[in-house]
């Protein structure tokens, strides 16, 4: 996994543990936005392979920067001898993939006098969404089932739910599932133009919270059957899965969680667990005031009595298409090193909240800290949610 | 090997208004023609969702509304699969980047998103159920009837529901048109729908599919009219099975799926 937080699932934790942002004050490219980024260092110097050099662009250069971390390739050897490259699914989500290259090439001299795109600019191979799968497919030689998940920034949390339910059925065995996206212009300036980018830091939960840190990260799962799992050091299940659409509007989430709790609630069902079984709850906490606000609304339905919960979103920006599996892996560094993060940069919680907001003030307050089940929450344009359940016991 | 039924199918495509004149054109050769899909196309978009919703998601929503009514819909899971998502707005967005001050309208913003017709179709139909947008390039046809078949088999879908699956792509505007060229030429746009359901009640076939071995060719048409169609868009690829289905024959053809290619096997039989 990369993040502005760290490059790695180490570095990423001490970030957790030590209360240590990814974000700073925006330095990206030309863009004159006052507001915050979760930029990651290092990804313009990564030089993809030759054979695969049409697919140069930063979204697979992130891609490949973070597949370097944590053995990860290793473990992709691994499994292709354990499975067969054509029993090894690749399931992968992003919102923007390569659109930067796409935007760069419309500001080109040659672009604007001739309309012609210069010769550097690959549509397929950098700017489709399918592109980060052909790419790491390519690389690896895989041949099994592929695809990408586009839902905005549920992606590449429904990932795990597809890919899931392909293993269960028996078209691979195993599967390399993940999420890639990197700050490009199209999503600073849309958000921006929807007022919902923050001039400060995000601030999830916060009473005068005013938007979000737009991000970028890479995250990369191995996904087995359980029955493999005894043979990997404190293993983490996928418990359940839930997937619902709030119907209501492109860009505004359902104003009482209805999409949201559908979501949660399916995926308790999936994991034939009740709430109380939940210790944490990563939030998609994005720091919009109606995102936070609707999905305190939808957990205050789900949970009877309030559930710890915080945003990480503090430490990487909103990485939008790869926040579901960015965030499953923090949810997994929560269940092995059992801890639960606070959420970082928030001042006041919201006092209309009704779920508890780990702020330090209520971390100290708090007799338990041990986190064995984990929820985590995904809400993306268009209405589309997905919740992922996760836990150190099998089902 | 994955079987379904279909129940139902749209398709919006150059010179094939709906399935009723898909049928008639698959059984009587010669007839079909390439023709422009018009520019007024049905959508169950409520007046005001209407104009904010681009061309590329008035096709798909246009063939989507074809496979039943809509209540009966809303309670599908929906599978939306397309090649290259909103080329139009990608090029508008673009544009509007490398102006001063860089004025990026909120509505093509949201427009941007590859589920954007996906989140269109969930309000048309006020559908609360699961949806997944997904790309596989141009693979996407045979992504998407994969991911479509999974859904509807896997012991998560526990109510049983249809499945509701829906294939667009639109004709790039010119800057992307040359990037678009190999191995298909993006010269028309192409929507098909089809509901697939593990009850096979007023079923039009039974689909079985499995993956391909890599050996045997993609299914081609011999009425070049519809091949010329077939090879101009990724979507449709399905035209084959549509032929095979309105002529009631029993078939598999291959779809393009990386190098295994997909196999769908066609028959009429219920379930034992």
């Amino acid at each position: 996994m990369t993040t502005a937080a760290g490059c790695g699932n180490q570095a990423n934790l001490e970030a957790l543990k030590n209360a240590t942002t990814g974000l700073r004050a925006n330095d990206f490219l030309d863009v004159e936005l006052d507001t915050w980024i979760g930029r990651i260092d290092g990804i313009e110097q990564q030089v993809l392979p030759d054979s695969l050099k049409n697919y140069q662009c930063r979204n697979n250069q992130l891609a490949c920067l973070a597949l370097q971390q944590d053995d990860f390739q290793l473990a992709v050897e691994q499994a292709k001898q354990r499975y067969g490259a054509d029993r090894l699914g690749l399931f992968l989500g992003t919102s923007t993939s390569g659109i930067l290259s796409t935007e760069l090439a419309y500001q080109s001299e040659l672009f604007k006098s001739t309309g012609r795109l210069p010769d550097s600019c690959h549509f397929r191979e950098q700017h489709n969404s399918f592109s980060v799968a052909e790419f790491v497919r390519k690389l690896y030689q895989l041949t099994g089932p592929t695809q990408v998940i586009s839902t905005a920034c549920s992606s590449s949390a429904k990932v795990f739910a597809s890919a899931a339910r392909y293993i269960e059925l028996g078209l691979c065995d195993a599967a390399i599932v993940g999420g890639v996206d990197s700050l490009c212009l199209t999503t600073l300036y849309g958000f921006n133009s929807l007022e919902l980018v923050a001039e400060d830091v995000c601030r999830p939960a916060d009473q005068n919270r005013n938007g979000l840190s737009v991000g970028e990260g890479a995250a990369f799962i191995l996904l087995e059957k359980a029955e493999h799992a005894g043979k990997q050091r404190a293993p983490v299940y996928l418990r359940g899965y839930g997937e619902s659409s709030d119907a209501y509007h492109m860009s505004s989430p359902h104003p009482e969680g209805r999409g949201a709790y559908q979501a949660m609630q399916q995926a308790l069902e999936s994991a034939a667990m009740d709430a109380e079984q939940i210790d944490y709850v990563n939030l998609h906490g994005t720091a919009t005031p109606v995102n936070d606000q609707m999905e305190d609304k939808a957990l205050a339905q789900v949970f009877s009595s309030p559930v710890a919960c915080s945003s990480t979103k503090g430490w990487t920006g909103h990485t939008l298409g790869a926040a579901g599996s960015v965030e499953a892996v923090y949810s997994a560094l929560c269940i092995q090193h059992n801890f639960m993060p606070q959420s970082l940069n928030t001042l006041t919680a919201d006092p209309a909240f009704t779920q508890t907001i780990l702020t330090p003030a209520s971390m100290s307050n708090c007799s338990t800290s041990s986190a064995h089940t984990v929820v985590s929450n995904s809400f993306g344009f268009g209405g589309n949610n997905c919740c992922l359940i996760f836990s150190d016991q099998p089902c | 090997m994955l079987s379904c039924y279909i129940k139902a199918i749209g398709i919006t495509a150059p010179g094939i208004k709906n399935w009723h004149e898909a049928q008639s054109i698959f059984q009587h050769p010669g007839t079909h023609s390439i023709a422009p899909i018009g520019k007024k196309l049905e959508t169950l978009l409520p007046a005001n969702e209407r104009r904010r919703a681009t061309r590329v998601t008035q096709l798909a929503l246009s063939a989507a509304q074809q496979t039943g009514d809509p209540k009966q819909l809303s309670q599908c899971l929906q599978i939306f699969s397309s090649s290259n998502g909103d080329l139009t707005t990608f090029n508008q967005i673009s544009l509007a980047l490398a102006m001063d001050g860089r004025p990026v309208s909120p509505t093509r913003f949201h427009n941007s998103v590859h589920n954007a017709p996906a989140g269109y179709w969930s309000i048309a139909t006020q559908s609360q159920t699961a949806s997944t947008s997904i790309t596989a390039y141009n693979d996407s046809l045979a992504a998407g009837l994969l991911e479509a078949a999974v859904q509807l088999n896997s012991a998560d879908n526990t109510q049983q529901r249809d499945c509701l699956l829906v294939c667009y792509d639109e004709t790039p505007p010119p800057a992307f048109l040359s990037q678009l060229t190999s191995p298909l030429t993006m010269k028309q746009e192409f929507a098909c729908a089809l509901t697939l359901s593990q009850n096979s009640d007023n079923m039009l076939a039974r689909i079985d599919i499995s993956s391909g071995n890599g050996m045997e060719a993609i299914t081609a048409l011999s009425d070049s009219s519809l091949e010329e169609l077939r090879l101009s868009n990724p979507q449709a690829s399905i035209l084959p099975v549509l032929n095979t289905i309105a002529q009631q024959k029993q078939e598999t053809i291959i779809l393009p799926y990386f190098e295994q290619g997909l196999n769908v096997q066609i028959s009429y039989q219920h379930k034992q």
